[in-house]
């Protein structure tokens, strides 16, 4: 009868061979590592099949932190025992350290140990738990995973992922293009595959629905105030040059050139020379220029939008003053400017409206002094955004040059999702263009929708988008010579002020001599640039009207009276504390009262109402006390002591107690010149609307003021 | 000696070359006559060499030695006379054995150093078969010519005093890290046989050279195995062998600490370094018409080692605490071998003292391990290397493990005190955990399919340890590996 060893307990004569022999292994480890391994060997190659061996071996190794040995381990089990749960809870572990930058010791032991699994095997443990992987958002990232670490697995593995997440992204239903698939897709596939040693293969198709994906992603990006991605121009464009890479474009190399937007332009101005016609839109050749010109389009567009917006104030283009024939030599040096510049307009900005820093300073000081400030800087930012917006027109012209390349591009962009960009881009365009008939037609459209007894109810953001409709629509009208339809858009926007924002200063730029035959004008969404561009339009509608007066027909002396005194109030806010009058403005001031001295008398009942200026009061007092023929004014509207007897204050008579009213009334009114004009001119185009609107509408007569 | 085999006679397979116990390689007839015309005048010769003193006269006579004995390029080979004179010019000019009336004679110490500096140099710095205007491509290479040298130099009848040269040479290559010599001496050896005498002389002139004499043997001889896998291998076996003779009463006297070190590490470090001699092709690298010899695994030998060891410490504990005075005169640690017998058991006892009474040298586990992964390495070798090789080791061979278990057993139960007979709890774990190495040795061995021969006879001789207090693991094994009887 054999003797017992000693060393084996009773307990593990219970146990099954393979048991013994893992007790074994586990008995001499804290003893003996070396013993506990040759013990683990021999469990090993005597039962190859058993899990539980394997397994115990893995855990001994992995026990003693040995990363090298247990890599061995676990890529035998790997290899052999793939459907174990036991193996899944440790390949889960594995790949949740690997997603995980946590320093326990676990998670870095499974990642150092990774790191020593052979690269088949590596790729072999990601594909594999991605294929078992339940979530669509999890499989795709432990795809990601094993492809960042193999790019070769790239070209393999990269269209089925494409795939994935677009229907992962289609069958979330999200809002918008910025979710997480979408991100995945666009922000860590495509640079991958783009990157990938292998070409990847991708049908066309799928290839411009990615890239279409792509686009409007970073489009979203870009729209999005909140969007947190750094750089999505150079990503977009890199992402691009991949996908161009793989469609075969010769053009993907101009995009991979660090950004300039001249130098790109050459080179698509070249490419779009060179087309072979006539064009097919479906051929190779068009699709890619049309891709090219689109994504070039969008980014001068982009540009273009962002500088509108990069001020203190949002920047509106709108047509704008010129000086007459007689004015233009005065300012303006005729060198600037070429021969046969007439056709295109002037384009001007109120630039320090551009400048953020020190806006608190340069907001209380006027446009002029802002100027002197820092004219260079100025000037930079304001060609700036000029320059951005004759880049897009350009480019966009070109896009018109050829049906087949517009269709393509105006289809693409309408995928993209940039129509608010394109819309506000096109009512510019029109301007600048004259296109304005059809302008005018796109701004009633958007109207009609809209109930007037709604506004009241309505939103600031939708009271802002109603005056800037307004805002064009005067505008427009203006430069279509309509003027009552200008001037009742121009008041409306008066009425509407109070939704802008406050601040803002006068513009010395509203009234330009050019050579052009057009000016338009980057106004300042601000409560002063708003008011003072309205003001200067219904001047300006109401000195045509003027100027249009046939002389000794048509308009009866009480309107030229009226217009003229209207124009006196407008042009108060030009003419400013007199130091600093608006260019033109002294001219004009000077026309009018001219033509009060060529009259016997004028009478404007509003006067004292609206008329602060000590110019005007100054000349008015002037023209009333000359001595050789004066001037006879009725000023005052009648009061309501005076209202029985019908007496005014005029000059009018040879009462001398009449005399002495007007003089008292003037000093009245010279006491009123520091009153701030904004108010008053806003109160005069609230309450006096008729008087203006009335002078326009030839068939209404009726010219009393209200009382 | 059980496993020695008649290297010399397979060396050569020429009737003519075996008649003439200096030639160790093999021509045609036809140019043995051609050579005989042109027969060189040894007279001559001699007399050119004695007009130089020694050493310059032994650097003229390798070169001579060297044109006599290496076939040039597209020439003949050497005729049996011109062998003879190499012979005669070797013991008079380079050995010095002889003086020239035939008289021996006997170098310096200095001057043997100076012959060991010689030759290193020599085989280190000639370039060899280069001579002929047609090239290499008829006659030997580079290699092959200094192996043809080298073992023309030390043929299996070489004398006592010039084995004890080349073990001064080898060791003087060793230190000097020079690999021409060593790996000459390696095809030497593994032509010999690493269990003939000339062989186990060397080893153990190297082995009190390296790690009897000198301490901190393990930093020096670490890269051995990377400057010299061939050599370092066959040394392995060598060694293996020597403290694991069959034929002495324990079968395995320990071997000194230094070695148990080195030889762990080499092993651990190289996990091919056991199989080097088997997967090196020594066919090209010999003199024409020479038969490559069987390599010799250490596997076995190192087994034994690793299975006997804890038996004899344990019986050796015993004796040391029963008598400590006998300890060393009880024959486990002098015995070793025939070659072995004079001194040495001084240092065996100092090195066993060190290691603690009682305690197996934690290092055999190790080296136990080391061995198994290595047969393991043969069966996955990891990548880009050689297809595995078979016949790694011999059924007999590690049978041969069996019996020494056995004497122990039945020795231990002899000097049992108690009634009935039985062992002790140390001697118990002694034996439990020997059953348990050479059952993880077999087992891997048979699974890593690295045996050859009857493997029934290895089960079987297992089979007889059953009537040793049982390890399960052997009984695993048997029952894993027996095939299904008939009956």
């Amino acid at each position: 009868m054999p003797v017992t060893m000693a060393s084996v307990t009773s307990d593990s004569l219970l146990l099954s061979d393979e048991d013994y022999l893992v007790l074994r292994a586990k008995q001499a480890f804290t003893v003996d590592p070396h013993s506990a391994k040759a013990w683990m060997l021999t469990a090993k190659t005597l039962y190859p099949n058993n899990f539980a061996v394997q397994f115990e071996a893995y855990n001994i190794v992995k026990s003693a932190k040995n990363v090298k040995e247990a890599a061995k381990c676990f890529e035998t089990l790997l290899h052999q025992f793939q459907g174990d749960t036991e193996l899944w809870n440790e390949v889960e572990a594995l790949t949740k350290a690997l997603r995980s930058d946590c320093g326990d010791p676990e998670p870095t032991f499974l990642r150092a140990m990774f790191a020593s699994l052979s690269t088949d095997a590596q790729q072999q443990l990601l594909q594999v738990t991605a294929d078992r992987s339940k979530d669509t958002m999890e499989h795709c990232r432990l795809l990601m995973i094993l492809l960042s670490r193999f790019p070769h697995a790239v070209a393999k593995h990269g269209p089925r992922l494409v795939d994935t997440l677009l229907s992962a992204e289609k069958h979330s239903h999200f809002q918008g293009a910025n979710n997480c698939y979408r991100k995945l897709l666009v922000c860590e596939l495509v640079p991958l595959m783009g990157a990938s040693p292998i070409p990847v293969e991708l049908p066309p198709r799928q290839l411009y629905r990615l890239m279409h994906k792509m686009i409007e992603y970073y489009v979203s990006c870009l729209m999005s105030p909140d969007s947190n991605e750094p750089d999505p121009w150079d990503k977009l464009f890199l992402g691009f040059r991949s996908i161009g890479l793989m469609l075969n474009w010769d053009m993907s190399a101009v995009f991979s050139q660090p950004w300039g937007r001249e130098h790109y332009w050459q080179q698509l101005l070249d490419k779009n020379e060179h087309l072979h016609q006539p064009l097919d839109p479906e051929s190779h050749e068009v699709r890619q220029h049309i891709h090219c010109t689109a994504i070039f389009f969008l980014r001068c567009l982009q540009e273009y939008m962002s500088s509108l917006q990069a001020g203190d104030h949002q920047l509106i283009l709108l047509e704008s003053f010129v000086m007459t024939m007689s004015d233009r030599e005065v300012s303006e040096p005729p060198a600037k400017r070429r021969k046969g510049d007439e056709t295109i307009p002037l384009i001007t900005v109120d630039a320090h409206t551009l400048l953020n820093a020190g806006s608190a300073t340069n907001a209380s000081s006027g446009t002029a002094s802002n100027a002197q400030n820092n004219p260079g800087r100025e000037r930079a930012v304001s060609t700036n955004v000029v320059n951005n917006f004759t880049a897009a027109l350009r480019c966009w012209n070109m896009v018109n040059s050829q049906e087949a390349i517009y269709r393509g591009v105006s289809k693409l962009l309408q995928v993209l999702g940039v129509d608010q960009w394109l819309a506000a881009f096109h009512q510019d365009m029109q301007l600048y263009r004259g296109d304005v008939n059809e302008m005018v037609n796109n701004l009633l459209q958007f109207e009609k929708p809209e109930n007037q007894g709604q506004i009241q109810n309505s939103t600031t953001a939708q009271n802002n988008i109603n005056l800037v409709r307004n805002l064009r629509l005067a505008s427009a009208f203006f430069y279509l010579r309509q003027l009552p339809a200008a001037v009742d858009r121009a008041l409306q926007v008066v009425s509407m002020l109070s939704c802008l924002p406050p601040g803002g200063s006068l513009s010395s730029n509203l009234l330009k001599a050019t050579y052009s035959l057009r000016h338009i004008h980057l106004l300042p969404l601000s409560r002063t640039c708003v008011l003072q561009y309205c003001a200067h339009l219904i001047l300006s509608a109401l000195q045509q009207h003027f100027v249009s007066q046939p002389t000794g027909g048509g308009a009866t002396t009480t309107e030229i009276d009226m217009c003229v005194g209207n124009m006196l109030v407008l042009l108060q806010l030009e003419l400013g504390d007199s130091e600093q009058p608006m260019p033109g403005a002294l001219d004009l001031l000077g026309q009018l009262i001219s033509h009060i001295r060529s009259r016997p008398s004028f009478s404007y009942p509003i006067f004292t109402n609206y008329i602060v200026n000590a110019d005007i009061l100054e000349e008015i007092m002037h023209l009333a006390t000359k001595q050789d023929s004066p001037v006879a004014f009725e000023i005052a509207p009648p009061s309501s002591t005076q209202l029985t007897s019908q007496r005014r204050i005029s000059t009018r008579g040879v009462d001398k107690g009449a005399k002495e009213d007007f003089k008292s009334a003037m000093r009245r009114q010279m006491a009123r010149s520091s009153e701030p004009l904004e108010p008053l001119l806003i109160k005069f185009l609230t309450n006096e609307q008729d008087y203006v609107k009335r002078l326009l509408w030839p068939q209404s007569k009726a010219y009393a003021p209200r009382i | 000696m059980k496993y020695k085999i008649a290297y010399f006679m397979k060396w050569s397979f020429s009737q003519n070359a075996c008649q003439n116990k200096h030639r160790l390689w093999t021509f045609p007839q036809r140019q043995l006559a051609l050579s005989a015309i042109m027969q060189p005048s040894p007279m001559s010769d001699k007399q050119t060499l004695r007009k130089s003193e020694f050493p310059s006269c032994a650097r003229e006579a390798l070169q001579k030695v060297e044109q006599l004995c290496v076939p040039q390029a597209g020439g003949r080979p050497p005729s049996a006379k011109e062998m003879d004179l190499a012979m005669e010019i070797m013991a008079e000019f380079i050995f010095c054995e002889v003086d020239r009336r035939g008289n021996n004679k006997k170098l310096t110490c200095i001057q043997q150093l100076q012959l060991a500096q010689l030759l290193c140099d020599y085989f280190a710095g000639v370039h060899f078969g280069s001579g002929g205007p047609t090239g290499a491509a008829a006659g030997p290479s580079g290699d092959t010519a200094r192996n043809t040298l080298f073992l023309s130099l030390f043929p299996p009848t070489t004398s006592k005093g010039r084995a004890q040269a080349l073990v001064q040479l080898v060791s003087m290559a060793i230190s000097t890290k020079n690999k021409p010599v060593l790996d000459s001496t390696g095809i030497w050896m593994q032509q010999l046989g690493c269990t003939s005498k000339l062989v186990l002389q060397l080893a153990d002139g190297l082995v009190k050279d390296y790690f009897v004499l000198v301490p901190k043997a393990v930093t020096r001889l670490q890269d051995l195995p990377a400057l010299a896998p061939h050599f370092t291998a066959n040394l392995l076996s060598t060694v293996a062998e020597m403290y694991a003779c069959s034929e002495q009463k324990d079968g395995f006297s320990p071997p000194p600490a230094a070695l148990l070190e080195v030889i762990t590490q080499w092993v651990s470090d190289n996990p091919r370094l056991c199989l080097t001699a088997l997967v090196v092709n020594l066919q090209p690298l010999l003199p024409l018409g020479s038969i490559p010899m069987a390599a010799l695994t250490p596997f076995a030998g190192l087994f034994r080692w690793c299975v006997l060891s804890p038996l004899l410490t344990t019986s050796n504990s015993i004796k040391a605490s029963g008598d400590l005075s006998n300890g060393s005169s009880n024959g486990i640690s002098n015995g070793k071998m025939n070659i072995k017998k004079e001194k040495g058991g001084g240092d065996m006892n100092s090195h066993k003292r060190d290691l603690g009474v009682g305690k197996e040298p934690p290092l055999y586990s190790q080296l136990h391990l080391a061995l198994l992964e290595s047969l393991v390495e043969n069966v996955y070798p990891s990548v880009n290397r050689p297809n595995n090789v078979k016949d790694v080791v011999s059924v007999q061979h590690i049978a041969g493990i069996v019996e020494p278990v056995h004497n122990w057993y039945n020795k231990q139960l002899k000097l049992s005190e108690s009634s009935p007979p039985h062992l002790s709890v140390d001697e118990h774990e002694a034996l439990e955990l020997a059953l348990d190495r050479l059952g993880q040795a077999v087992q891997i061995a048979l699974a890593a399919n690295c045996v050859y021969g009857n493997k029934q006879y290895l089960l079987t001789q297992l089979d007889t340890l059953k009537h040793l207090p049982e390890s399960r693991l052997l009984r695993i094994v048997l029952q894993t590996h027996q095939a299904p009887s008939l009956f």
